[in-house]
């Protein structure tokens, strides 16, 4: 059948006059001039088989629930689900975009297998992403910094007291802390090598930590608790020693 | 033959234990030979700054320098031209306020001058310190009956430009700070009567009233403070780090050792005297040291 038709490079169209029409072929002209040769588009169009639709589309599915449910914070912890779901997602590509096909052809019966175990693999990557996400999502690390609030006494000097109020959303098990320790006047005093302070969970005397120093990280469990969760501080300085302090990092955990 | 034999072999064995104990020398004094090339700081010739008017912390009077930087110096220069093969002089009349210029323009290679190292020096020049903490305090004429924070309501007290004693008189809130261009202002202006009371770091006041003839009687008041602890460092000019940490190994040993306690009781007797627990009081700790020498900023 497309043997008798001319090729796009061979047809000549003339169309002389003002408002002139012009009939033929020149819609093989335009696919040519837009998709490059059509004689190849239309072999891969060919290969793009119904068959290789319904892997791609499900893992793309799977690919977009991974990422609706991707919890918010360290993205980092997250970089190699986010690889898997790329990885599945190219892969199941170029099954749809013939390459699987041509290779498996060009391999011979042999390889027969390679498209649909290539399709499964791609599925259980997505799927694989899918569970990661949700594992994350329901005990991963939850960075809190941001919404971590102190409250202090002024100035906060020797024996002063400060409260990190942290809301447990998503409920973890734990909270992590790590305190930055400044000189409130950087101009007069430097006791931040001498600064330390004890820190435990409000109603929980058995929940400390003491002896913490500036940035040092520390965890403690929450044991159930739920909603706001209230780490009080005492710090310890020399005397006349004024000091500042800022969350350097919040986390909830596992 | 056969005795000639062993007598030859007898001297190879000789030789060779010879050369090999030789190179186990050479190789002994190259490693334990100090890699120096009589530069300090990328300098041959070494300027210390130094204060000239600080009675039990560095005085130049009658021709003659005293005082417990006085002493430091000493036996820094001792190490600076023993160990590292520089040559070292003093220039003993640097103002609180010119220390960090002095530093930052080529001027003074170090500053030894009761100078307090805090994070915002810190970002100017390093440090290497402290060799002596301190608190402020109050220097009185005796009978004024200030005792307490309390007594120093309405007050005139006065400190110096330069220094960090300003921002913590700030606390007491009732008080009138009083300028003086240096401490030896302040303490005249105590003596007539036109100020009640000069503020600064414990060890300087205690210097001037040791320094201070009786019947003039002033004194440093017990126990009074205000503000945090002071800790005195050496002033580096910044980008010398290598020999920076050199300086702060030397100091530690310096700080650990006999000197320190035996120049700060020659230096400050009245001090000592009257704070039984003068040592835990003033001589820093390594950790502490290691904290502040050579840095940016503070470590924890």
């Amino acid at each position: 059948m497309s043997g008798d038709r001319p090729h796009a490079r061979d047809v000549t169209v003339g169309v002389d006059g003002e408002r002139s029409l012009g009939f033929g072929y020149v819609h093989l002209l335009n696919l040519s001039l837009v998709g490059g040769d059509w004689r190849e588009v239309a072999g891969q169009v060919r290969r793009w088989s119904g068959w290789n639709w319904p892997q791609f589309l499900l893992v793309l599915g799977l690919d977009a629930v991974a990422l609706f449910i991707a919890p918010d914070g360290d993205t980092g912890r997250l970089g190699w689900l986010y690889a898997v779901m790329a990885v599945a997602l190219l892969l199941s590509f170029c099954r749809v975009a013939g390459v699987v096909g041509a290779l498996a052809e060009r391999a011979g019966k042999g390889m027969a297998y390679l498209p649909p175990t290539l399709s499964l693999g791609c599925v259980l990557l997505a799927f694989l992403a899918v569970v990661g996400m949700r594992y994350y999502a329901d005990h991963g690390e939850v960075d809190v910094t941001g919404r971590a609030r102190i409250t202090a006494e002024e100035p906060l000097t020797d024996g002063g007291l400060l409260t990190v109020t942290v809301r447990n959303e998503p409920a973890r098990d734990r909270v992590r802390l790590a305190l930055v320790l400044a000189d409130a006047v950087p101009g007069a005093q430097s006791c931040v090598p001498a600064t330390t302070y004890d820190a435990r969970l409000r109603g929980s005397g058995a929940r400390r930590v003491e002896g913490v120093r500036s940035e040092e990280a520390f965890s403690l469990p929450l044991g159930g608790i739920r909603g706001d969760v209230h780490v009080e501080v005492v710090l310890h300085t020399d005397t006349g020693c004024r000091m500042g302090v800022r969350v350097a990092d919040a986390a909830l955990h596992d | 033959m056969k005795g000639t034999s062993r007598t030859r072999s007898g001297a190879r064995r000789r030789r060779a234990a010879a050369a090999v104990a030789a190179a186990l020398a050479l190789t002994a004094a190259a490693c334990s030979g100090k890699d120096h090339d009589g530069r300090f700081l990328g300098s041959q010739e070494i300027d210390v700054a130094m204060h000239k008017d600080l009675p039990g912390m560095s005085l130049f009077e009658n021709y003659t320098y005293s005082g417990f930087d006085n002493a430091l110096y000493l036996d820094l220069e001792k190490w600076l031209e023993g160990e590292e093969g520089v040559q070292v002089t003093r220039n003993a009349d640097v103002s609180s306020a010119a220390r960090i210029a002095k530093l930052q323009s080529g001027d003074a290679d170090l500053v030894v001058a009761s100078f307090s190292i805090t994070p915002d020096r810190m970002k100017e020049v390093d440090f290497v310190g402290p060799y002596l903490t301190t608190v402020q305090g109050f220097l009185v004429r005796s009978g004024s009956g200030i005792r307490e924070h309390a007594d120093l309501s309405g007050k005139r007290i006065c400190t110096w430009d330069g220094t960090t004693s300003r921002v913590a008189l700030g606390e007491l809130r009732n008080s009138v700070s009083v300028g003086g261009t240096d401490a030896e202002q302040c303490v005249r202006k105590l003596r007539q009567g036109r100020v009640d009371a000069v503020s600064t770091d414990q060890v300087l006041l205690y210097g001037f009233a040791q320094h201070s003839d009786d019947a003039e009687g002033l004194e440093v008041v017990p126990d009074l403070t205000v503000g945090a602890p002071q800790h005195y460092g050496i002033g580096v000019a910044k980008g010398h780090r290598e020999d920076c940490r050199r300086l702060a190994d030397w100091l530690k040993d310096y700080v650990g050792g006999r000197e320190w306690q035996g120049n700060f009781r020659e230096a400050l007797p009245l001090l000592t005297a009257e704070q039984p627990d003068w040592i835990s009081r003033h001589k820093p700790e390594d950790e502490l040291i290691d904290a502040h020498s050579c840095v940016d900023r503070p470590k924890t």
